[in-house]
């Protein structure tokens, strides 16, 4: 692969098209856009108040095993999407292997479902 | 000529993976990380290996770092630790001896009469092999990470009954 | 009050501006013997333009077309939903009907102030509506309108699309983090919540298209779409995808990390001006790249009656499944989040898994269809 005529070599211009195209937008608001800064305008914005204690403790990690999940089954469609390119060439009792790993990735769901539930977020 | 390209992509990805250990914020420090997955891929797409070239950058920049930044902006900015120069030699030493035989095994590759960067397999007959020689292996596969998603499950959620 | 920090955006100018001339004249040196080539054939042949790729990258359908579809879209998501909600819609700006409503918007979000708040991280502020605009645009280079106009046809262009689509959580996340408010950033954790749900149904719903086609290209996907639509073999999957998309471009019903009543504004909360711009006009051109890969993988691409172009068909099928995105707007209220990760997780998936299953079993009948 060397960026010659092909496709990559399109996908490097496009890339570097949209990087420029993003900061000359940038630019032009730069040069039109009127500038005055005050400590007041740059406090970030809250309307209310957190309440102290673990809340927000709680806010964010609510769901983060199915971060977890999330990442196994990224690497388990990469194994599906190889099995799924061979289609054409097998039989059904061949592939009961591949069956069975999709039919055993439901539990995983939904005990992580449950013990959200239980827990109550 | 057909050096260059793989000593680019070494370079680049060296760099990245340097300064995302030793950028002053960490979350930098994960920003570069996922570069140097990106740079990773790179050189994958060299080899000529595309479909694992594009599933690493799915998997690990799209699910990996991810994590990693999050774990990084929700805990929080720790002490840095101190210089310490002998760890810096040592460092520096185990780079430069994995450097040096990565580039003799380009320069093997590249004396050989025919270098060709094609693999010998095809994406579906390598799927093919895998699922009539491995089938067995991939089942136990499923188990394992069944019992890992579990794991982590049971891990987040002693965390949030300990906060709740 | 306390003082100001350092101003950053002077500093950020100057960068720029060095970084834009050396990124065009990069461009302009790579491109260059092809815009000889085009300039030429200006002269010569001019119909011989349609094929050359500089002209299916920068007009069709490539850059300009991709802009003035987000501008459309954009209008008539206004119009549409204004209509559904018995009120009028833009109706001031332009000649009919408010149509330049969208460049009116365009040239106010330039003008006004961009505040980056204080102890924000200003690099990663200012450059992550850039990288999700890129994001957004990239995946357009593979899908294909008809045989011949598509910018890449790239052997795996499906999983291309896909590890693009993966950085989005990133970039999500870098944009929330970087306002240093803490109501944004739990915003931007639930958006991330419910990327990170959807995309696992995205890529289970997209396999039964892979399996049927028996390639990873998008065009030949299209193409072996001739006898029958990928549609009526995966049905579910479709659905799934329908949803799993409406989820991942973060519109109504999945509108939750974005209008929250709760959280200000969520996550592009301190985003003003022009940033805020390009975050949205990022969204629109996502919406299309979406609804282009649900064209192309599900509803026959560019298959119609050889009555009317190729290109008719395909451009007729991509309106209509943005027009559906747009009007669902009007239609839904907005979805808790864990409704939605129950939804997601809990229901998503084994829908998706059925239907995997179903073609898996029914090779042979679907073989003797297909080929």
């Amino acid at each position: 692969m060397y960026l010659g005529d092909g496709g990559p070599f399109w996908f490097a211009v496009f890339l570097l098209i949209g990087i420029a195209g993003g900061l000359l937008f940038y630019l032009v608001a730069f040069i039109l856009a009127p500038r005055a800064r005050s400590a007041i305008k740059e406090e970030t914005f809250e309307s209310g108040q957190i309440p102290p204690g673990g809340k927000r403790v709680r806010l964010v990690m609510q769901y983060f095993a199915f971060l977890l999940l999330f990442l196994i089954f990224d690497v388990v469609s990469m194994f599906l999407y190889a099995w799924g390119a061979s289609y054409y060439s097998f039989a059904p009792s061949q592939s009961i292997y591949a069956i069975v790993l999709l039919i055993l990735l439901l539990p995983p769901i939904y005990i992580t479902l449950k013990v959200a539930k239980s827990v109550g977020v | 000529m057909d050096f260059i390209v793989p000593i680019i992509l070494i370079i680049f990805s060296s760099i990245a993976a340097i300064l995302s250990l030793e950028s002053r914020s960490l979350v930098y420090g994960a920003v570069s990380l996922a570069i140097f997955f990106l740079g990773l891929s790179l050189f994958f797409f060299y080899l000529g290996l595309t479909y694992l070239a594009i599933f690493q950058v799915a998997v690990y920049v799209g699910a990996i770092a991810v994590l990693i930044m999050f774990t990084v902006m929700v805990v929080g900015e720790g002490q840095r630790r101190k210089r310490s120069v002998p760890l810096l030699a040592m460092g520096l030493l185990g780079g430069a001896i994995i450097l040096a035989s990565f580039l003799m095994g380009i320069s093997y590759f590249f004396s050989l009469p025919n270098p060709s960067m094609q693999p010998s397999f095809t994406l579906v007959s390598l799927a093919r092999y895998v699922m009539d020689n491995y089938g067995l292996i991939l089942f136990i596969l499923a188990l394992l990470l069944t019992s890992a998603a579990y794991g982590a499950v049971a891990l987040a959620r002693r965390e949030v009954e300990e906060t709740a | 009050m306390q003082e100001l920090d350092k101003d950053y955006a002077s500093s950020f100018v100057k960068y720029s501006i060095v970084a834009v001339i050396i990124l065009l004249a990069l461009v302009l040196y790579l491109i260059y013997p092809y815009l000889l080539a085009l300039l030429q054939l200006l002269f010569s042949n001019p119909s011989a333009i349609l094929n050359t790729t500089l002209f299916k990258l920068l007009i069709f359908p490539g850059l300009i077309y991709v802009s003035i579809v987000a501008l459309i879209a954009e209008w008539v998501e206004r119009k549409l939903v204004a209509r559904i909600q018995v009120r009028v819609g833009p109706f001031y700006v332009g000649g009919w009907e408010g149509l330049l409503q969208p460049i009116a918007d365009l040239f106010k979000l330039i003008t006004k102030e961009i505040i980056i708040p204080k102890h924000a991280d200003k690099n990663i502020f200012i450059l992550s509506p850039v990288l999700a605009f890129i994001v957004g645009a990239l995946p357009i280079i593979v899908i294909p309108y008809s045989p011949t106009y598509v910018i890449w046809d790239y052997q795996f262009g499906l999983l291309l699309y896909f590890a693009i689509l993966a950085f989005y959580p990133l970039v999500v996340l870098l944009a929330a983090w970087s306002s240093n408010n803490k109501y944004s950033f739990i915003g931007g954790l639930r958006a991330l919540y419910q990327q990170a749900s959807y995309e696992v149904p995205l890529f289970l719903a997209a396999l039964p298209a892979v399996m049927l086609a028996g390639s990873f290209s998008l065009t030949a996907i299209a193409s072996a779409q001739a006898k029958v639509w990928f549609i009526l073999f995966a049905p579910l999957s479709a659905i799934v995808f329908f949803a799993g998309m409406m989820a991942e471009l973060e519109r109504i019903p999945f509108d939750m990390p974005e209008a929250d009543s709760e959280l200000v504004s969520g996550w592009t909360t301190e985003y003003s001006g022009i940033a805020w711009g390009l975050f949205q006009f990022g969204a629109y051109v996502k919406l299309l790249a979406y609804s282009g890969f649900f064209v192309t993988i599900f509803l026959g691409g560019w298959q119609g009656p050889a009555i009317l172009p190729p290109l008719f068909w395909s451009l007729l099928k991509v309106s209509i499944v943005v027009l559906i995105l747009l009007s669902v707007r009007g239609f839904f209220p907005r979805i808790r989040i864990d409704q939605l990760v129950r939804a997601g997780w809990g229901r998503l998936i084994p829908i998706c898994i059925l239907n995997i299953v179903i073609i898996a079993l029914l090779q042979p009948y679907i073989v003797s269809i297909l080929r």
